[in-house]
């Protein structure tokens, strides 16, 4: 989980460096989360690159929910409620980031 | 617009990945000074920088640590319970608290683990009694330069929880992933070996540094021309320190922690006193 969402993540950040690096002057800032699809579309390299950040970011929270899966699949219900209970509670912290 | 900073930051995260994931840290506490005082980055530019770092980091040295066994992922998820909490908690109350004061108190609180963790006695070999309960927190791993296997149990969890929660609520408040703290509680309070202290909070901090990361990129302070060369760098610094921690001995990262955390107390004291870079 860890290795798939660095390979994506820096992946997409290598794809926006070229494209960067054959578009001299094209926007390769901060954006959005809701200009990054259009960006995308238009091969911007400021998507590209925000996007492998957000990428990055989310990875570890991806792992945490492959140890509540691991977790429940070898019926070890205590580690499994902790998993659960720090997943949980990560999500909470992001809703209360962006409220 | 990368070309002119791009070498430069992307050897700035070089360093701090490499050290950092040797003792232990993201290598936020050592990012956001160079980046500020070194190249002239914006504060929060620096921070949200750093804290792409300190996940990049965590994410690249976990997947080493892992394969060696080295995290103990019991642990670090029961720990996590509530240094998310207290990061939480960091975060709403981040604008409230005085930041010289609560800086004035961490840099006390590392000079003391500091000086601690110099003066303690080496048992990085020696088996712990298991005081956890059900909840089976021991570990073992293979000691490369012991060259035997090396098993532990975990005693005083509730102080390691309380510690865990100030670790995630400092992370909150100041940005960062809060394996300075971590590892010492790790080390000193839980009896856990310095090299499975280092993985399992290696492997926390990426996890308790995602909401900050967000809110930070929500605000706009996670520019690409900056995190982008400074996750590259740590990144590959990190996969350079996993590989060079494996032929120090315990005890001389144990040192070069605590040398860290003595120049941190100076660091956050100058700051308290408003004689740095905050």
């Amino acid at each position: 989980m860890l290795l798939g969402g660095l390979a994506v993540s820096f992946g997409l950040m290598a794809f926006g460096l070229v494209l960067a690096g054959l578009v001299p002057g094209a926007p390769a800032g901060y954006l959005p989360l809701s200009q990054i699809p259009g960006g995308l579309k238009r091969l911007e390299p400021a998507a590209f690159l925000n996007l492998a950040l957000l990428c990055l970011m989310v990875t570890p929270l991806a792992r945490v929910a492959t140890s509540i899966a691991a977790s429940a699949v070898a019926r070890d219900w205590t580690f499994c409620a902790l998993t659960a209970a720090v997943f949980l509670v990560l999500v909470l912290s992001l809703i209360l980031g962006v409220s | 617009m990368f070309t002119s900073v791009f070498p430069a930051v992307m050897f700035v995260g070089l360093l701090t990945g490499t050290f950092g994931s040797m003792v232990g840290l993201g290598g936020g506490v050592l990012l956001v000074p160079l980046l500020t005082l070194g190249l002239g980055v914006p504060i929060h530019q620096a921070i949200g920088a750093s804290l792409v770092a300190v996940i990049a980091t965590s994410s690249a040295a976990a997947t080493a640590y892992l394969e060696d066994h080295f995290t103990n992922v019991r642990l670090a998820m029961v720990l996590e319970t509530t240094t998310v909490c207290g990061a939480i908690l960091g975060g709403l109350s981040a604008v409230a608290l005085s930041r010289t004061v609560l800086t004035g108190l961490f840099a006390a609180a590392l000079a003391f683990v500091g000086v601690a963790m110099v003066c303690r006695q080496t048992r990085d070999d020696t088996p712990m009694g298991e005081t956890a309960g059900s909840l089976a927190l021991g570990g073992s791993y293979y000691d490369p330069v012991l060259r035997r296997r090396v098993r532990y149990g975990v005693r005083n969890l509730p102080v390691g929880l309380a510690v865990s929660f100030v670790a995630g609520n400092i992370s909150g408040l100041l940005g960062i992933g809060g394996g300075v703290i971590k590892v010492p509680a790790l080390v000193l309070a839980m009896g856990v070996p310095i090299r499975a202290a280092v993985a399992t909070s290696n492997f926390m901090i990426g996890v308790t540094a995602v909401a900050s990361a967000y809110i930070y990129y929500s605000r706009g302070f996670i520019v690409p021309q900056v995190a982008v060369p400074t996750a590259v760098g740590v990144f590959l610094g990190a996969l350079l320190g996993t590989r060079l921690v494996k032929r120090l001995q315990a005890r001389w990262l144990e040192v070069i922690f605590a040398l860290v955390l003595l120049v941190f107390a100076a660091q956050m004291a100058l700051q308290a006193l408003g004689l740095a870079w905050h």
